[in-house]
């Protein structure tokens, strides 16, 4: 009776951990660059009550082995990194990544990694995301400057009101072999891990790498409708463990009941 | 002396036996709920067989309960993810994984890359295809490429792994003749103890879904009905033996 309200209990905590992720990804729904998180369950060791083999009361071998599971486990929350929608803003320094790859960006001395595309420019001219973080390989945009370009290759041009090139330089992008195991530090922002595997530089539209669409911002790739069916299914699951709660609870009240 | 001779703890050792029997069921059906969203899982059975047994004292025969547990085979409900690492099967056959405690297998598809391009599990277990772990190296068909989207990496229905047209291998889908020697390892994993894997003939890979758990609710639901009545059933003929086995001595103490 222990053991099912155990493993019970394990299936209502990975429920709520799940409708933890999907209340994150609903509040995210209109966050640049934004790639959506689920959760992975496993199930939870097995205690085994009988090997197979085992001799039968009859003198036979057991056929079957006696196997009970204990609950259930979530083993990770991976971040999905399908492409987002895109949304014309027709804002200049809006620039998203068609495929692979993500911007690198430095905030205080640490290097981050941003598929948000919103980019400004700080009072010194160099290009920032919303928080300040510096676009590498940094940017600076001379002043006299009324329009800046960027090509579908990351080829970024400032340019003066008669048209001349003041400034031009190379957006490179990065990318991982394993996205997923990037850190997620908020922001918008990755930091690198072990688990992504080492940072690899390319060239937009070359080896493999997106490519850049200026005036374009890539949207959180969240799904309204997805997730709130999954937060039914959540919810329902939910309830589905505690009603094993209260049968383990029954039967352990009647058992109390037992002696008089 | 020729009275009846009863045994008082007769009918108080079979209830008792049930009730524990009952008690591995709610285990059994707890564990179905909890891995109500996990994907690959099939769900535990239970089923009572009666054994007679002889062997207790001179004439004590009883009827004794054998539990023979099983697995739900049935295919689960598959969930579309888009992400073009997830891969179902559709029919017969497991997943062959290296993992450290020797070849295990899943229905689990929910894949991913690690940091050595490697597809693994979230465990981060490599998945095999002929025998081997599967690289995704971008520039394995294409010169110069060191990234590329994972939608490039397409599994065929009989689960050959291509990467623009060029085939890198096939992954190693098995089946077994007797399911009954699988044991349940957890983290979605099963290992063969003895029995011996074949290539499954019978079955379809779907990319971009994920088989999702075949535990019905609904059916769990009415196991835990069944559960609580039976076991009351049990607290009333247990307390009716108590009675019982009062009374009499009652009786003989007068």
């Amino acid at each position: 009776m222990i053991r099912a309200l155990w493993s019970a209990a394990t299936g209502m905590q990975g429920q709520q951990l799940q409708l933890d992720v999907i209340a994150n990804n609903l509040a995210n729904v209109n966050t640049p660059g934004f790639k959506k998180s689920r959760v992975e369950f496993e199930d939870l060791f097995y205690q085994n009550l009988k090997l197979p083999g085992a001799l039968t009361a009859e003198g036979t071998l057991t056929p079957v082995g006696m196997q009970i599971g204990l609950g259930v486990r979530p083993v990770a929350v991976a971040k999905l990194f399908t492409q987002g929608e895109y949304q014309l803003t027709n804002q200049e320094l809006d620039l998203a990544i068609e495929g692979r790859g993500f911007f690198k960006v430095i905030l205080v001395g640490e290097e981050y990694y941003t598929r948000a595309g919103n980019f400004k420019i700080d009072r010194d001219g160099y290009i920032v995301t919303s928080d300040g973080a510096r676009l590498y390989p940094e940017f600076t945009v001379p002043t006299g400057t009324v329009k800046i370009e960027v090509t579908r290759d990351g080829i970024i041009t400032a340019l003066d009101s008669n048209g001349n090139v003041l400034a031009q330089s190379q957006i490179l992008l990065y990318d991982f072999p394993n996205p997923a195991g990037l850190y997620a530090v908020g922001r918008n922002l990755f930091k690198a891990s072990d688990a992504a595997g080492d940072e690899i530089e390319g060239v937009p539209a070359q080896n493999g790498f997106g490519t850049i669409a200026q005036g374009y911002l890539e949207m959180s790739n969240v799904d309204v409708v997805e997730e709130m069916v999954k937060m039914i299914i959540t919810q329902r699951a939910y309830e589905a463990n505690s009603k094993a709660v209260l049968t383990a609870d029954n039967l352990l009240e009647m058992a109390n009941n037992l002696k008089r | 002396m020729n009275g009846i001779r009863i045994n008082p703890h007769l009918g108080l050792l079979e209830t008792l036996e049930a009730a524990q029997l009952i008690e591995r069921k709610l285990t059994i059906t707890a564990n179905n709920l909890a891995n109500v969203d996990t994907p690959g899982y099939k769900a535990d059975g239970l089923t009572f067989i009666e054994v007679l047994m002889k062997k207790i004292g001179p004439k004590y025969i009883k009827i004794y309960k054998e539990t023979l547990p099983f697995i739900r085979k049935e295919q689960g409900i598959l969930e579309y993810t888009g992400e073009p690492l997830h891969f179902a099967i559709v029919g017969e056959g497991f997943f062959k994984v290296q993992t450290p405690y020797g070849i295990a297998y899943t229905r689990a598809g929910n894949f991913t890359l690690d940091a050595g391009r490697r597809l693994v599990t979230p465990e981060g277990y490599p998945v095999l295809a002929n025998g081997t772990p599967v690289v995704v190296d971008p520039g394995m068909t294409r010169e110069g490429f060191i990234t590329m989207e994972n939608s490039k990496l397409q599994v065929s229905p009989e689960g050959i792994l291509s990467i623009d047209m060029t085939e890198i291998g096939r992954l190693d889908v098995v089946t077994f003749d007797d399911y009954s020697k699988l044991k349940k390892l957890g983290k979605n994993l099963y290992i063969s103890d003895g029995a011996q894997e074949r290539r499954s003939e019978n079955y379809e890979i779907k990319q971009g879904y994920i088989e999702k758990s075949n535990v019905n609710p609904l059916k769990e639901m009415v196991n835990l009905l069944e559960i609580n009545r039976t076991f009351e059933a049990i607290q009333k003929s247990i307390r009716g033996l108590d009675e019982a086995i009062e009374r009499l001595l009652t009786i003989s103490q007068k």
